[in-house]
């Protein structure tokens, strides 16, 4: 297979993981593809690295979470997370019910520290425990506690949210 | 009030998907290595530019003063100086050995990469330009001894004026740098925390 070709299917099959992790990260949809753009063009230029590996996805999850650790324009996350606010405030009776969920979902990730919303939105793909300790360098018994730590603070956080 | 799995389901009814198809990728990596290039290009050219000129004027000059030898030992050596750095800079930039290691080591290695660009920005560059400074000093010694008075004290004067103008530039670059350093390394340390 060629790289062009190789390429676009792992793009196919991580790009929407990848987006939804650099989205839950930033709070900011042109962030979130910004980071993602990035991501995908570091897998580019280390594509023959991967070829041999197993496990193509936590190499390239672990180039996002290393792309959004090094993403710190907190100014201008700041400045866009109050505009995505008065979207989500102006825009409220347009939009659908779903789509004010996932909005306030992810307005609550936004809430949490860096990390845990890293590892929250790979939770929430559902990856498996083991994969998140690979890539994210905790081990995983740690990792447990801390998982059990953010649902507990991201549900709580959601549902005082809802209530208002 | 819902719980986690709820959410979950939220997370799993969600439409937003990226607005980049790989072709988008494909085409932003090709524009920015071009401006990459493009960039690392414009640089070299105009240091090798400068390497060759003086290169040229000290290999054509004849009966130079030792101290005009000198000078331009130390003219040529700033410019390689600088090109290697900037080599080394971008190479270090477009590294990936890095990019791959866990979050935790990447972020000891993104402060360290912040120190040692700070540490280019300022330290060296104030030792790079005194030794520029010394070369002009050195060079206008023959100047002084082959030329009109007038021609050196111009010479003298514009170059000092020019090293004020830069220092007051550095100046506020320095402490923009300082500022930008201090607060990055403080938010990499506060993530550095959060994985333990």
């Amino acid at each position: 297979m060629n790289k062009e070709a190789l390429f676009k299917e792992i793009f196919k099959s991580n790009s929407k993981k990848i987006y939804h992790l650099c989205y839950g990260y930033t709070g900011d949809e042109d962030a979130a593809n910004d980071l993602m753009q990035d991501t995908f063009m570091k897998v580019w230029q280390n594509l023959d690295k991967f070829r041999n590996q197993a496990m193509i996805s936590t190499w390239i999850y672990r180039i996002a979470v290393n792309t959004c650790l090094s993403w710190l324009r907190v100014e201008k996350r700041q400045a866009k997370d109050q505009l995505t606010d008065s979207i989500i405030e102006n825009k409220e009776e347009e939009v659908s019910e779903k789509h004010d969920q996932v909005a306030l979902l992810y307005k609550c990730i936004s809430q949490l520290e860096e990390t845990e919303r890293i590892i929250i939105s790979m939770v929430l793909d559902e990856l498996p425990y083991s994969e998140i300790a690979e890539i994210s360098g905790v081990s995983e018994g740690n990792l447990r506690v801390k998982i059990h730590r953010i649902k507990h603070k991201l549900t709580e956080i959601y549902n005082r949210y809802e209530r208002f | 009030m819902k719980d986690f799995d709820a959410l979950k389901d939220i997370w799993h009814g969600q439409l937003a998907s990226p607005k980049l198809s790989y072709e988008d990728v494909l085409k932003g990596i090709r524009k920015s290595k071009s401006s990459f290039a493009n960039k690392l290009l414009f640089e070299s050219i105009g240091t090798l530019a400068a390497i060759i000129l003086f290169s040229l004027i000290w290999f054509n000059s004849s009966s130079l003063m030792w101290t005009t030898h000198l000078s331009f030992l130390i003219f040529l050596s700033c410019c390689f100086y600088y090109l290697f750095a900037q080599l080394r800079d971008y190479r270090s930039i477009s590294g990936s050995e890095y990019l791959m290691k866990q979050p935790e080591e990447y972020i000891t290695y993104l402060k360290q990469y912040s120190r040692t660009r700070y540490q280019l920005n300022t330290t060296k560059y104030t030792i790079y330009s005194v030794f520029i400074g010394i070369a002009f000093a050195l060079y206008f010694i023959e100047i002084y001894f082959s030329s009109p008075f007038w021609q050196t004290i111009t010479g003298v004067a514009a170059t000092v004026i020019w090293f004020i103008i830069c220092w007051f530039i550095m100046r506020i670059y320095v402490r923009r740098e300082q500022e930008k350093l201090n607060e990055m390394v403080k938010k990499l340390e506060r993530l550095e925390s959060q994985f333990f």
